[in-house]
Parts: C-alpha cells; sequence; structure tokens
C-alpha cells in the first residue's frame, strides 16, 4: 500500500474535482430538478468519478469503508487519514 | 468528507403517534448522552489520536452515531406526526410543543438545548477513550430506562436495536484502549499517555 498524503497527488486532486463538481450540480439538481443540462452533466461526471474511484482506491487504498479492494488485508483504518501531513 | 446515504441503518415504522413517549426519546437525539453528542465526541476526538485503527474505530463509531441521530429522529417525527392538541396538553410534550411544535429539535427529555459541555476531548487517548467507555455505559443505561417507561413493540424495536449498539461500541472502545496500552511501554503501570514528555 502506498504511502501518500493528500497534497501533492494528482489523482485525488482530479478526483476532488470532479466530486466537487458533481455536489454543485447536485444542490442545482436539487432545486432546479427539470434542468436537462445539468442533468447530462451529472452523467457525464458520474462516468468520470467512477473510473477515478477504482484507479485511487486500486492504487491509495479505500476510500470509503466499503472501499477494501484486497480480501487479503484490512486496509481502511491502517492507511492515512486526511489530515496526516 | 461524508456523503448522505438515504436510508435508515435499522427500520423505523410506528403506527400510533405517543406524545409522552416523544418526551422521553428526545433525550437520545439532544440530552447528555444522546446521539449528538456522541457522534461530535468521537468524531472530534479522531483529530489527537496517535493510532491510525484507533482513528478508524473513532470514525465508523463517529459515523454510526449520525446514522443514529438520524433513526432517533425519525422515531421524534412520526411520533408526533398528527397528534391532535387534546393529546398534547395533558403531557409532558406540552412543554416542548410550545417551543418547537412537532419539529425535531435536539434538547434533553427535561427540555435542555443540547451542550457541548456533554463531551469531553482531552487530546489524550487513555483520557478520552475512558471518556468513550463512559459514554457508551450511560447511552445503554438511558436506552434501557426508555425501555422500562415505553410498551408499544414499534417503538420498542428500533430503541432496543439502539441498545444493542451501545454495548458493540463499548467492546470496540475497549478494543482500543488495549491497543493504545500495548504499544505503551509494559511497565507504564498507570496507563498514562507520555507522548507530550517526551
Amino acid at each position: 500500500m502506498m504511502n501518500m498524503n493528500c497534497n501533492g497527488n494528482s489523482l485525488l486532486k482530479r478526483l476532488q474535482e470532479v466530486e466537487f463538481a458533481l455536489y454543485e450540480l447536485t444542490l442545482y439538481l436539487d432545486a432546479y430538478p427539470e434542468s436537462k443540462d445539468a442533468l447530462m452533466h451529472y452523467h457525464s461526471l458520474l462516468d468520470a468519478r467512477r473510473a477515478l474511484v477504482a484507479e485511487y482506491q486500486a492504487k491509495h487504498g479505500p476510500l470509503t469503508m466499503y472501499g477494501n479492494e484486497s480480501t487479503t488485508s484490512w486496509d481502511w483504518a491502517s492507511t492515512p487519514w486526511p489530515w496526516e501531513n | 468528507m461524508w456523503i448522505y446515504e438515504k436510508k435508515l441503518q435499522f427500520p423505523v415504522k410506528i403506527k400510533n403517534p405517543d406524545a409522552r413517549a416523544a418526551s422521553i426519546i428526545v433525550s437520545q437525539l439532544g440530552g447528555p448522552d444522546g446521539e449528538l453528542a456522541a457522534s461530535m465526541r468521537y468524531l472530534n476526538q479522531r483529530f489527537s489520536m496517535p493510532d491510525r485503527k484507533i482513528v478508524g474505530i473513532l470514525t465508523d463509531v463517529g459515523t454510526e452515531e449520525l446514522a443514529h441521530l438520524e433513526m432517533v429522529g425519525s422515531i421524534l417525527t412520526q411520533l408526533t406526526k398528527n397528534l391532535p392538541v387534546s393529546e398534547i396538553e395533558n403531557s409532558p410534550f406540552a412543554q416542548y410543543f410550545v417551543d418547537h411544535t412537532a419539529g425535531v429539535y435536539p434538547a434533553s427529555a427535561a427540555g435542555v438545548p443540547a451542550d457541548m459541555k456533554y463531551i469531553g476531548v482531552k487530546g489524550d487517548v487513555i483520557a478520552d477513550l475512558n471518556e468513550d467507555l463512559a459514554a457508551e455505559q450511560k447511552a445503554r443505561v438511558t436506552y434501557d430506562n426508555i425501555l422500562r417507561l415505553v410498551d408499544d413493540p414499534d417503538i420498542r424495536e428500533p430503541i432496543k436495536f439502539l441498545r444493542e449498539r451501545e454495548l458493540v461500541h463499548y467492546q470496540r472502545f475497549s478494543d482500543a484502549l488495549r491497543l493504545a496500552q500495548d504499544s505503551m511501554n509494559s511497565k507504564n503501570f498507570y496507563a498514562t499517555n507520555p507522548s507530550f514528555d517526551k
């Protein structure tokens, strides 16, 4: 398991950007659920997020408690926590 | 960061509103040993924990407490939905009703709003984990007291689930304390945390 922190990791940065955009779209769609443009944008980012999550978890370990990809080791708690520097 | 899942951890389906039960159960939302205090205690203690495994336990228990907060809120809203005024005016719920109507507000059964004075964050692994062990037992006793005062099985089932979780959390915090003490010097009989004195 690679030991890394949040800074300087471009894969993490891309994931944060895509998820932030999805968050903004979600807030917008909560208020304007009839916006077809926003919904299309949401779906294109959802696909991007899925690929980024898979790549991130394979390289750096679980992002959520359901993301422990390894069947031989429990990495959820042993990989760095986000405030470690 | 967190993401919301649109479901309860355990089903809450209460058929009969009950103002008196709501006035008691609200304490597990915003009382001294309630789920709001529990989640804030564990999630804030995480930052000063010296061991990643202990951070994991605090993260996962603290996150589950947020789910319990939502379960208690669901119980309260179902207990107070469509309550006729005649059932409120002579119940202990009347004092809550006058300020909050049927809204879900974190306060104790005695009407004291939730307060961060209910939690401790000492920044010391031994002190904080001992606080957590006591907190789980106190929450378990509160659920026991609720079960002594409430008969409706629709209310009792989710309350019994929440009570069980306090016991499991107590076990996991015991494991966390053992992990912490195992990593200390074996001659540290008094289980003090020397990390600041190095």
